[in-house]
């Protein structure tokens, strides 16, 4: 990527449908001509969409988690206004190293935005509002009483005492359904502890004890690199407001309060780890690429980077050895001779593990992912290389699916993104603007919703409200 | 390689992913304690195993010691790096499942005599 206008992909064009499917069975041929008629994205354009008519006011700033939960919604088809404060939201400004290089810039005023804030600004509205006046709560107010979502991440009670909380609104609106967004809930002991973003939640919550290598081989804690607690989190928020939209639409015709964390979020994917430290006091242990109760089932080095290798039965256990034989049969041998490796449970004690890593990478060390990946897929194991964002990018088979893509934004230029996941038939996700300047909207939402005038929006710029 | 047998008992020793990758210094045998200097660079040995270069070591994520077809792990504490543990106290013998979810041992089973060829079985040699 570069300039505004200009992007580098794709480096080679996505293959043809007759490239993808040449010389399979016509069945199959006639059930993905199918397939690709009622799922590819390039089809969604030309569909209703779920969530058309359904009003989202995102007020969240400083989290990703309230913005992320608007996106899902947003990308469904819902009329999704963010709420900035007329500075704008602070999250405009994250850029990679503190490189304004890698902010875009609207082509109408210039105005720098960071990649991660662009990219969840997705088919959303800005406007600017000034919670912090009585006139900008008031403003607020009558927005909320024509919205069906209002989400808000503002310190606990914050909105409450503003006279702008779900007690308040909901008298105004009962239709509305109110979301409250943060890394570990409103209420509770540690409801007003300072700092609680996204890095404390992911630690708060046990996940970043258990990931990362183990600590008898050196490793530490790791978090994700990814925002992980707040796109989960929000991943949960926006399934509530889906099936809190259901439920009022359905049985109660009244919106609801609801909550949804970061921490909480990964505290329900910790599964399995609840109920092994409740047995017997157990804490799940790092174990960096390797799986506790699945060997092999790791991610391994080899020549070039890194290939994920999994096969933990019989069937796929002997596989593998057979294709590390026809380069290695000593290595091969180490493995099927050894009595201890031949029961499947027995494999998955530590020591077992480490002897089967350390085979497989003295042969993984003189083969590069491809190579590796190209053996072992010819005897039906399951492989694939760890693969770098530019491979990702290039990797025909998502490049066929549309799932990177690259839209030709009327503002932004030329941005290359990811697709949202939900295909559909009927009423797919889909991306229609990138995102927006500060307050691009004012001028069109506030005179459609509230019927101002711009002489009214004049005077709220000069008063600091919008 | 990964895998370096040692000239003096015999015993040999895992040099772990984890641990050995990339890197250039001593391990220790966990057979006979003897320090072996080894170079290693994206998993080539690049340099060793030579006589140990003081006394700074790490220890192999594995070991054994192997007589024809039987393996006789060498994990005694202090021999190889520790495992991860789930429980810092534990010290019971881990009581291994023993049936799939089908009840029976399909992919857990111990091999058969008639099922083996040598030491090896059947099916991959076919």
């Amino acid at each position: 990527m570069g300039d505004n206008g200009k992007c580098l992909w794709p480096l080679s064009p996505a293959p043809t449908f007759d490239e993808v499917y040449q010389g399979a069975p016509e069945q199959e041929i006639e059930y993905n001509r199918f397939l690709e008629s009622v799922m590819h994205p390039r089809e969604s354009g030309k569909k209703p969409e779920a969530l058309d008519g359904i009003r989202v006011l995102d007020c969240s700033t400083g989290m990703v988690i309230g913005h992320w939960a608007s996106s899902m919604l947003s990308e469904l088809g819902a009329e999704t206004i963010q709420i900035e404060p007329p500075e704008g939201d602070e999250l405009r400004k994250l850029t990679p190293f503190g490189r304004k290089d890698w902010y875009f810039k609207d082509k109408e005023n210039g105005e720098e935005i960071g990649m991660h804030f662009l990219h969840e600004m997705r088919n959303k509205q800005s406007i600017t509002l000034n919670l912090e006046t009585e006139k900008g709560r008031e403003i607020l107010k009558k927005l909320a009483a024509n919205a069906d979502v209002l989400i808000e991440n503002a310190a606990p009670g914050q909105f409450d005492a503003w006279g702008i909380g779900y007690r308040q609104l909901s008298k105004a609106n009962p239709r509305l359904i109110y979301c409250w967004v943060g890394q570990k809930g409103q209420w509770g002991p540690d409801k007003d502890r300072p700092g609680e973003l996204e890095p404390t939640a992911q630690c708060a919550c046990g996940f970043t004890h258990g990931t990362g290598f183990p600590k008898s081989f050196g490793g530490v804690p790791t978090r994700s690199g990814l925002w992980m607690c707040d796109h989960v989190g929000g991943t949960t928020a926006a399934m509530g407001i889906i099936t809190a939209l259901i439920y009022r639409e359905q049985t109660s015709r009244k919106g609801q309060f609801i909550e949804a964390t970061g921490a909480e979020a990964i505290i329900r994917i910790n599964d399995y780890n609840w109920a092994w430290y409740g047995m017997d006091g157990s804490i799940r242990p790092r174990y960096g690429n390797w799986d506790l109760a699945i060997n092999i089932y790791a991610v391994n080095p080899v020549v070039d980077g890194y290939l994920m290798v999994g096969g933990g039965h019989d069937r796929l256990w002997y596989r593998i050895w057979k294709t590390v034989g026809k380069d290695r049969p000593d290595i091969e041998e180490l493995i099927v001779l050894d009595k201890d490796l031949r029961v499947v449970t027995n494999r998955v004690s530590h020591y077992a593990q480490v002897k089967t890593y350390t085979a497989l990478c003295e042969w993984g060390k003189d083969n590069t992912r491809q190579e590796a990946e190209d053996k072992l897929l010819s005897e039906e194991v399951a492989s694939g290389g760890v693969l770098f964002i530019d491979e990702v990018a290039e990797y025909a088979h998502f490049k066929y699916r549309g799932h990177v893509n690259v839209i030709d934004d009327a503002l932004y230029g030329k941005v290359l993104y990811g697709t949202s996941p939900i295909f559909a038939e009927k009423t797919p996700a889909r991306l229609k603007w990138i995102g927006r300047p500060i307050g691009y909207d004012n001028r069109d939402v506030y005179p459609r919703l509230l019927g101002y005038t711009k002489k009214d929006l004049n005077s709220l710029s000069k008063e600091g409200v919008i | 390689m990964s895998i370096l047998t040692c000239e003096k008992c015999g015993v040999t020793n895992y040099l772990d992913p984890y641990t050995f990758w990339d890197y250039e210094g001593n391990f220790k045998c966990a057979g006979c304690g003897e320090l072996y200097f080894v170079k290693k660079v994206n998993g080539q040995i690049k340099n060793g195993p030579t006589a140990g270069k003081g006394s700074e070591y790490r220890l192999p994520g594995y070991a054994e010691k192997r007589e024809g077809n039987n393996f006789t792990p060498m994990n005694e504490e202090g021999n190889v790096s520790p495992p991860a543990k789930a429980r810092a106290d534990f010290q019971g013998k881990p009581i291994d499942m023993e049936e799939s979810v089908r009840g029976n041992l399909v992919a857990g089973r111990p091999l058969k005599p008639e099922e083996l060829k040598g030491g090896i079985w059947k099916e991959i040699l076919e």
